[in-house]
């Protein structure tokens, strides 16, 4: 019993501690990711700091980044406790008590009430800059198809072999800036500030990443009408996502363990997304109650849950009747020696 | 010495992985291009050319995913292997030091191919796609000219298009289909006389001199001969030669009638036109002579002398006109500096830049005065020597010094982007970007973007390293065909989504940073904070 107290608290030790820490480290990863626009809010407004920023994007943070560092935290936490050969017992404590924490954090602090997140977004009010300063002086800019010089209010171009000057206006809120008198349509609107945290990609994930996106905004829609499906969805998914190496943890060959636990981790995230659309769209369409529609993927994730405590118990068992198989065999060979 | 040993097995080993890796790349990435090939966007002749070219351009773009796996690959395997057949003679030091000597070699590796290789290919592909996306307006223009029957035009946009691909036989049998619709003659195909440029070697001139003295033009004979002797005064074999072309000069000049003389005369002063190096005069001079005497043929290599060294100073509309077909890149707009006026500037919009062996040729060139608000058009322009000649007639001469880098603008030209420039013009680069009136954030995005790259590249090896580190110390050998599809499939994502990811954190980091502090310190900081990461990982 004083061991699974003990193992429990270690355990939950460490499910804070990297909670904490991953969070962090997913906050800077997504600070660095909009560099760009956190840079336009910064000329937009006089009073902007980098912490206003976490207010306009609660939702995303919300809804992105605690979910992104909860799953960091299940993998990495659990990664240790397993090693460290605490029982799943007082894993399972840990992890209520740690749910109990930071899920009942979450629901005290922003879905108590369903105003709560627009009260919150509504402290920061932002301060337009008395002057912008506009990066492009002096200097040529090209555009897929246009070229234009800007000087002292006025940009110059060439179009269709004729020499031309106008005037532009900058929109710093949609990053636009819009040259008034083009022949292809009056006013035409081209990207301001350069997209610096964008890179040329060569990956093949970037679909992957795109689809994510659409997901991502979908349950962002469905989940601010009502906080404590969010609740739900997080705490079905974690659980399933925290037992993953338990099952994968092999005593025996452990470096890909980990490259194991992240693969199944982020195809179950995957699925679970697409369950999600699959329950707003397809389900939908069938005219089903909308309750059982919103539970859909948290119900198929308790299946799954079901499923990895049936493997569980099995490699448990297996594990024992090896060990009594071979505390037989010694006894038998200790029989046959006298 | 045991280290060593041990060290430079695993670094072998290592390296010999990376360029199997390469070479399967290189093979699969081949098939990919020739089944994905679009003839709309490549030639046909020029297919094999640009498929391995863009094959190579790929893998150099790939190298920090191969790098990376390869050392996890090499790393975890031979440490694992060693455990199962019981070689403990390599120890934890020897992948260290092993480590260490690849990062150099990855690093410069990488460097040169990117600095040096990839910047020349890109220029070719390039180069390739142009010519392309030229060749296809004109078949596009045919097709569309076929169509409403207008064969006559369509066949000449039909030739125009076999000036870039000669062998394609389709177009060629398509042309004879149209020119018997049409019952009319064939016209002849538009030949291009390329002129050879004048010899300037010591020996072609001696050549010149003899060849001259032989067809008794001893003029030209004289004139070439004084300027090899300048190249090779001590020659005494040409010395006596010279003295017997003047002698025979002499005494040819004292036999010739009225025309004659005032040939000899006008040749005389034409040469001394040249010596002093005013082509356009001798051009003039020659070609007034040329049209007085047309049926004297001894005029011609004279004429063609001028021609020649007229063309140091100016060019030929008709010249300028043969090359519009060639590739080069269309609509480009730049603010140039007049380099001999301080202050003044221009705007200059050009239709399309053509680069023709050395030469840059310009068309459609506007030209707007930012000081006195004046316009210009002109239809051909090139650069010749340190200036840009501008003209829609033979008789116009519009002489203008524009203050750009040549061998840049022809870069710019090619890559279409900054970013490709290689690292070793990074001297001059930013005036050349301030210079065609480009904003100077151009430039710190290229250096931010370089510097970038290469530190995360070998943080992207840091952590595969690391990764395989781990991995070598609890492996005890593969299980199973899951393990290993799972191990390689973990490879696949780590070493793809890792580097990339790195790449957004770091030029994210670099503009959090900028926002509060110089460029050159926010990049400081970036490496003193990546330095942080990779000690506390070592030791971690």
């Amino acid at each position: 019993m004083k061991k699974i107290i003990t193992d429990s608290i270690y355990v939950l030790k460490y499910l804070l501690v990297i909670f904490i820490l991953s969070l962090i480290i997913v906050i800077s990863v997504f600070l660095s990711c909009n560099a760009d626009e956190i840079q336009r809010l910064k000329t937009l407004y006089s009073n902007f700091i980098i912490f206003y920023y976490f207010i306009i994007k609660l939702d995303i943070i919300l809804y992105g980044l605690i979910p992104i560092s909860l799953f960091i935290t299940a993998i990495v936490a659990f990664f240790y406790a397993a090693n460290k050969d605490a029982s799943k017992t007082s894993a399972f404590i840990a992890i209520i008590f740690f749910c109990l924490i930071i899920f009942g954090s979450l629901y005290i602090t922003f879905f108590q009430e369903p105003t709560r997140i627009k009260t919150i977004k509504g402290l920061y009010s932002p301060k337009i800059a008395n002057s912008i300063p506009f990066i492009y002086e002096k200097s040529i800019v090209t555009y897929p198809g246009y070229q234009f010089y800007f000087e002292n209010g006025k940009a110059y171009f060439f179009e269709n072999d004729r020499f031309k000057i106008s005037q532009f206006t900058i929109n710093l809120n949609k990053n636009k800036i819009t040259i008034n008198a083009l022949e292809s349509g009056i006013g035409k609107d081209f990207p301001y500030f350069p997209a610096i945290g964008e890179i040329k990609s060569l990956s093949f994930t970037q679909k992957i990443i795109e689809q994510g996106n659409i997901y991502f905004l979908e349950i962002q829609k469905t989940i601010t009408e009502s906080g404590i499906y969010f609740i739900i969805y997080l705490f079905t998914l974690f659980l399933v996502i925290c037992w993953i190496p338990y099952i994968v943890l092999n005593e025996n060959w452990q470096f890909p363990s980990y490259i194991e636990s992240i693969i199944i981790t982020s195809i179950l995230i995957y699925l679970f997304l697409y369950l999600h659309h699959f329950s707003i769209y397809y389900l939908k369409d069938l005219k089903l109650e909308k309750k059982y529609i919103l539970l859909f993927p948290s119900i198929v994730y308790a299946i799954f849950l079901i499923f990895e405590i049936l493997i569980m118990y099995i490699k448990h068992g297996k594990k024992i009747f090896k060990s009594k198989v071979s505390q037989a065999e010694k006894a038998q060979m200790r029989r046959l020696k006298k | 010495m045991a280290k060593s040993k041990g060290s430079s097995y695993i670094l072998q080993k290592t390296i010999t992985l990376v360029f199997y890796i390469i070479l399967i790349l290189l093979v699969i990435i081949f098939i990919y291009q020739n089944i994905t090939y679009d003839v709309e966007s490549v030639l046909k002749k020029s297919k094999s050319q640009y498929v391995i070219f863009s094959t190579l351009v790929l893998v150099i773009e790939l190298l920090p995913f191969i790098l990376a796996a390869s050392v996890i690959i090499s790393f975890g395997f031979l440490y694992s292997i060693g455990r199962i057949k019981n070689k403990t003679d390599i120890n934890d030091i020897d992948y260290v030091i092993a480590f260490f000597i690849f990062l150099i070699f990855a690093f410069v590796f990488s460097a040169v191919l990117n600095e040096s290789v990839k910047p020349l290919l890109d220029a070719k592909v390039s180069e390739i796609k142009i010519t392309t996306k030229l060749s296809y307006q004109y078949l596009k223009k045919a097709k569309e000219l076929e169509l409403a029957e207008k064969y006559d035009q369509a066949i000449t946009y039909y030739k125009k298009y076999l000036t870039f691909e000669p062998k394609n036989t389709d177009v060629i049998d398509l042309v004879a289909e149209l020119e018997r619709k049409k019952y009319s003659k064939i016209p002849k195909p538009q030949q291009t006389e390329v002129t050879p440029a004048p010899p300037i070697n010591a020996a072609n001139l001696y050549n010149l001199a003899l060849y001259y003295t032989k067809t008794k033009e001893y003029i030209l004979a004289i004139y070439y001969l004084e300027r090899y002797l300048r190249l090779a005064p001590n020659d005494s074999n040409a010395k006596q030669l010279y003295d017997k072309v003047k002698d025979l000069y002499q005494t040819e000049s004292l036999s010739k009638n009225n025309d004659k003389i005032y040939i000899m005369q006008q040749k005389k002063i034409g040469i001394k036109y040249i010596e002093e190096k005013k082509y356009v005069e001798a051009y003039k001079l020659f070609t007034a002579l040329h049209k007085k005497y047309p049926d004297d043929k001894s005029i011609t290599p004279y004429l063609e002398e001028a021609t020649n060294l007229y063309k140091k100073l100016d060019f030929f509309v008709s010249d300028a006109a043969e090359k519009i077909d060639y590739p080069g890149l269309n609509s480009l707009l730049f603010k140039l500096n007049d380099a001999k006026k301080d202050q003044v500037s221009y705007l200059v919009y050009i239709e399309k830049v053509v680069y023709y062996f050395d030469d840059i040729y310009l068309f459609d060139i506007h030209i707007y005065n930012l000081d006195t608000k004046e316009t210009a058009y002109y239809k051909y322009g090139k650069k010749i020597q340190t200036y840009f000649i501008f003209k829609s007639t033979d008789q116009q001469h519009v002489m203008t010094y524009f203050d750009v880098n040549p061998a840049f603008f022809k870069n710019i030209v090619l890559y279409e982007t900054f970013d490709k420039f290689p690292l070793y013009t990074i001297f001059s680069l930013k005036k050349f970007i301030t210079d065609i009136g480009y904003s100077p954030i151009l430039f710190t995005n290229y250096i931010k973007n370089k510097i970038i790259s290469y530190l995360c590249l070998i943080f992207s090896l840091v952590v595969a390293f690391k990764l395989s580190y781990i991995g070598m110390k609890k492996t005890s050998g593969f299980g199973n065909i899951f393990q290993i599809i799972f191990f390689m499939l973990g490879l696949f994502l780590l070493s793809i989504s890792f580097y990339e990811f790195i790449l957004l954190f770091h030029n994210g980091l670099f503009t959090l940073f900028s926002l509060s502090m110089l460029p050159s310190l926010s990049l400081l900081l970036i490496f003193g904070i990546d330095l942080i990461i990779w000690v506390f990982m070592y030791f971690a």
